[in-house]
């Protein structure tokens, strides 16, 4: 094919996907010159190629919409929702025929009349209906087009590049692989020959380069996620205009770069999961505005690099997802009995949302709802190492999190051996190796399980022989070394392995299908030995394992009751922003970072600091202008971790046991003297829920406890009501909101106001057993039945 | 032309032609990995240059053996299936060579392993042999590979 040809070929089809973009950003701006400058610029230099390349049909459309636009740009002419999706047609036909010609080599034959009348439709006056179509006009305009060609290509000629044909970087990229290799051959051999310093000086030169040059190779397959992102405002405004939907869209972080397999294995679940925000999550304008929403949704889409991951959040201020009904749902596909659904966690009934065959649609549309979902996403995202998370806001929203590592091909793996096989496990999941010899770690066996104790933290233990198949010496006779780790729904659980290896840089490549269907493994890597090995999925594992619960059941409470032996009562005192003095828990701090404060910014809605390679939500503050670096306390739940920022640290103090509860619950926990001053004490359970943004208080069901006084309640209960989205009172609250809920003590008395079977009190026991046939209440450290009585009542109340 | 070339190899103990079309190369395996916990026909991962490979022993899709088996030296045919490549371990490789014949309908009640990665007949050398589709030797029917 002709040169020039190709050349405008590539050119128009890249600058047409991002142009899509700039057309919907203007429909949603009008008075937008800029973004209206760059579309117009784009159909002339298009309308101008068309003249010397002898392109008739291309030259007409071109010419319509370049009409249309200068219209607009003289204000001849509104650009109405009619005029944008008339250009928009056009675009759409310039680019299909483009397609065409690159196949076939030729302009096809066909009419465009429809769509050239489209776009003249609304235009007043007959002056230039007449002259769209004569090819005189479409001919004469290619003779300025030299200058209009340089205009539309602004900065981009400050960066020299050329264009390289997709399979010869993927040839030139394997033929490093094999050159690494080759080269690691050498060295072995270089090695056992005793060779001369002349060679193995060669060698060393020689081995430096090919490391060189097989970092270029890597980064030359490097894209900016721009490229991902650039068609996206396009489907929303497509999508939401099909359902009738006002949606508008935020994209922050597009100069992320990503290997670009990458990016191809990212497009269809990132449009998936938007298209599934705009048909499930969007609610119909009309109800937004009931609720007290802006008539518009919006989508908020942030990336971010965090170390060797990437981060790609989809955000949307729809309704959230329904528990109880994707439960139903579940219950309904047999993907879990009535009675296992009972038995499930929050976060196990929000998972429920990737089993296979659920879809949460009411009824399915042309947009999503067709059974084919989650589950897809996410096997295609862990397809190439990376991990979903979905963070659900019922009435406010939804937020799904991607995990990718940066690259499909090179991953920081740990080698473990196992009954004399060796296999790799990826260091991002493994959070710790501890020997078994160690005096932290105890091992029980309970009930056929077996436990490891670390440091008081109790975690499910699997033996990796016992996972492959493989025999299992006798544990206690030789040293074994415990990996702990995250499995699914981010329990943590023990890997025991009979040895830790090494830990080195691994090209990953996915394994054969009927492998990977096996779950316990994520794929194949070649290390230099030149023996094959397989990488470990410890999520699969701890799936087939079934540890899930076992793992999870009082993740909390064993870590609550292992730290507060160490340093119960212990507060750390610091320096607020605001000059204040304020104490906080020891227990919950993991540690205190000195963070810059251009770490810190404000993405998707909240704070956020980038810590080493972590992104960790940081609690709303004003950080004054003059600081140039900040403390961050990094707090832990056991689950996940938030920050809190501030100047810097005061001291380490013991808590007195009085403290004055606060006029309203909030993050201020109660006042205390220290030192003979009174300090405030943060609440760092109230941090942590209000980072997970729940209801706004008003709509909150309330929830009553009638011993405020009591430590525990106030310590412990009010704080895990709270997080899951009741408001709490307590008995001796004056003016307080009528109660939904009671909750009491066994040994309490009946509230006055209540009958001794009314539906709507929830009863609390010290002990684990209960203590009679008729004894309906609940053990107090039973969380998941607590909220599951409390999500029952309200329902029912 | 090309459409008429085999591969004439012994597949378990039997003489059986591939199309030089499904055929990718011929190799000597060294430094197999085991595959624990997967299907039996499976042997494990071997590596030609930078490519990693999984290892069938056609001996297991037959049914003429119950585990896996595969050695350093052994021969294995490499196949492309699905975007991987699998190496079929081969007890010899005899000959390339174009068949004039065409391909048969199966005649007679064939093994039930053999009936099931076998598509039709061909006459090689005055011999009828089998001609073996590698997608079924790679992905056997279920009731075959549990």
């Amino acid at each position: 094919m002709d040169e020039i040809l190709q050349e405008f070929l590539s050119e128009t089809a890249e600058t047409m996907e991002e142009i899509s973009g700039e057309i919907v950003a203007w429909e949603a701006d009008p008075a937008d010159r800029e973004r209206l400058d760059s579309i117009f610029r784009f159909v002339h230099t298009v309308k101008g190629s068309c003249g010397f390349l002898d392109l008739p049909r291309i030259g007409a459309l071109s010419h319509a919409a370049e009409d249309a636009l200068d219209a607009a740009r003289n204000g001849r002419r509104d650009p109405t929702p009619a005029l944008v999706t008339a250009v928009l047609a056009v675009i759409d036909r310039i680019l299909s025929l483009t397609e065409e010609i690159a196949s076939s080599g030729s302009e096809p034959k066909g009419d465009d009349h429809a769509l050239i009348d489209a776009v003249h439709a609304d235009e007043s006056g007959a002056d230039t209906v007449g002259e769209v179509i004569q090819p005189g006009t479409v001919i004469a305009a290619g003779a300025g087009s030299d200058q209009t060609i340089a205009a539309a290509q602004p900065a981009a000629q400050d960066w020299r590049t050329i264009r390289v044909p997709l399979n010869l970087l993927d040839s030139m990229m394997n033929g490093v692989s094999d050159m690494v290799l080759a080269r690691n051959e050498v060295a072995r051999v270089l090695r056992g020959d005793g060779n001369s310093g002349a060679v193995s000086g060669a060698f060393e030169r020689l081995s430096a380069s090919v490391a060189e040059m097989r970092n270029s190779v890597s980064q030359m397959r490097m894209q900016r996620i721009e490229k991902l992102f650039a068609p996206l405002p396009r489907l929303i405004r497509d999508v939401s205009n099909e359902l009738n939907k006002r949606v508008d869209v935020e994209i922050d972080g597009g100069a992320v770069e990503l290997d670009r397999e990458m990016i191809e294995s990212i497009r269809d679940p990132l449009t998936h999961i938007i298209r599934n925000a705009i048909d499930h999550g969007i609610e119909a304008p009309a109800d937004r505005l009931a609720k007290g929403k802006p008539e518009a949704g919006k989508i908020t889409l942030v990336a971010c690099q965090s170390g060797n991951q990437i981060i790609i959040e989809v955000h949307d201020d729809g309704a959230g997802i329904s528990t109880d009904r994707l439960v139903a749902k579940a219950v309904a596909a047999k993907i879990v009995t009535a009675s296992e659904a009972r038995a499930l966690t929050a976060t196990e009934k929000l998972n429920l949302i990737f089993s296979p065959g659920l879809t949460t649609a009411g009824e399915v549309t042309s947009i999503s709802g067709r059974g084919v979902g989650m589950d897809i996403v996410r096997a295609n995202i862990e397809r190439i190492g990376g991990l979903v998370d979905i963070e659900n806001n019922p009435g406010n929203g939804l937020t799904v999190t991607m995990r990718v590592p940066l690259t499909l091909t090179i991953i920081s793996g740990l080698t473990v051996c196992a009954a004399d096989h060796v296999f790799a496990i990826p260091r991002a999941s493994v959070s710790e190796i501890i020997l078994q010899m160690n005096d932290s770690v105890r091992i029980d066996r309970a009930g056929g399980a077996d436990i490891a104790i670390v440091r008081g933290e109790r975690l499910a233990l699997v033996y990796l022989e016992d996972v492959l198949g493989l025999d299992r010496p006798d544990a206690e006779s030789i040293d074994r070394a415990i990996i702990i780790t995250r499995g699914a729904g981010g329990h943590r659980y023990a890997l025991s392995v009979a040895d830790v290896f090494d830990h080195e840089e691994l090209v990953i490549k996915p394994a054969a299908p009927a492998i990977m269907a096996t779950g316990i493994y994520a794929g194949s890597t070649l290390p230099d030995n030149g023996r094959p090995m397989l990488l470990l999925d410890v999520t699969g594992i701890a799936e087939r394992q079934d540890i899930g619960s076992l793992g999870g059941q009082d993740d909390r409470a064993a870590e609550a009751v292992a730290h507060n032996d160490d340093c119960r009562d212990q507060a750390l005192l610091f320096n607020d922003f605001d000059g204040a003095v304020r104490a906080i828990d020891l227990a919950v701090i993991d540690r205190v970072d000195e963070v810059p404060v251009a770490a810190i910014r404000r993405q998707g809605g909240r704070l956020r600091a980038l810590v080493g390679d972590q992104m960790i939500a940081v609690h709303d503050c004003t950080i004054p202008a003059d600081l140039t670096a900040i403390k961050l306390l990094r707090l832990n739940d056991g689950d996940a971790e938030v920050g809190y920022a501030m100047v810097d640290v005061v001291d380490v103090v013991r808590l007195p046991a009085s403290i004055a509860a606060p006029a309203q619950p909030g993050l201020i926990r109660g006042v205390t003297l220290i030192g003979g001053e009174p300090v405030e004490v943060i609440d760092p359970y109230w941090i942590f829920c209000s980072l997970g943004a729940s209801r706004p208080a008003e709509r909150q069901p309330v929830c009553r406890l009638t011993d405020g006084g009591d430590h525990w309640t106030r310590q412990f209960l009010a704080p895990l009501i709270a997080g899951a989205g009741y408001r709490v009172v307590y008995d001796e609250d004056e003016d307080a909101p009528t109660a939904d809920i009671v909750i009491a003590g066994d040994s309490d008395d009946q509230p006055d106001d209540m009958s001794a079977d009314d539906q709507s009190i929830l009863r609390l026991r010290k002990a684990e057993r209960p203590s009679g046939k008729g004894d309906r209440s609940i053990y107090r450290y039973d969380k998941d039945a607590i909220l599951g009585a409390l999500d029952r009542m309200t329902r029912t109340g | 032309m090309i459409e008429r070339l085999y591969l004439i190899a012994q597949l378990a103990g039997t003489r059986v032609a591939l199309r030089s079309s499904d055929v990718d190369s011929v190799v000597i395996v060294r430094n197999v990995t085991p595959v624990p916990q997967t299907q039996p026909h499976l042997v494990g991962l071997f590596a030609l240059r930078s490519r990693v490979m999984t290892l069938i022993d056609a001996r297991v899709v037959v049914g003429a053996d119950t585990a896996a088996h595969g050695a350093d030296g052994d021969k294995a045919i490499v196949v492309k299936v699905g975007g991987h490549a699998y190496g079929i371990i081969a007890d010899a490789v005899e000959d390339a060579c174009f068949l004039d014949g065409e391909e048969l309908p199966i005649r007679g009640k064939l093994s039930p392993g053999w009936r099931a990665i076998a598509e039709a007949m061909i006459e090689h050398a005055g011999e009828t042999v089998l001609v073996v589709n590698p997608e079924r030797l790679v992905n056997p029917p279920l009731a075959h590979a549990a």
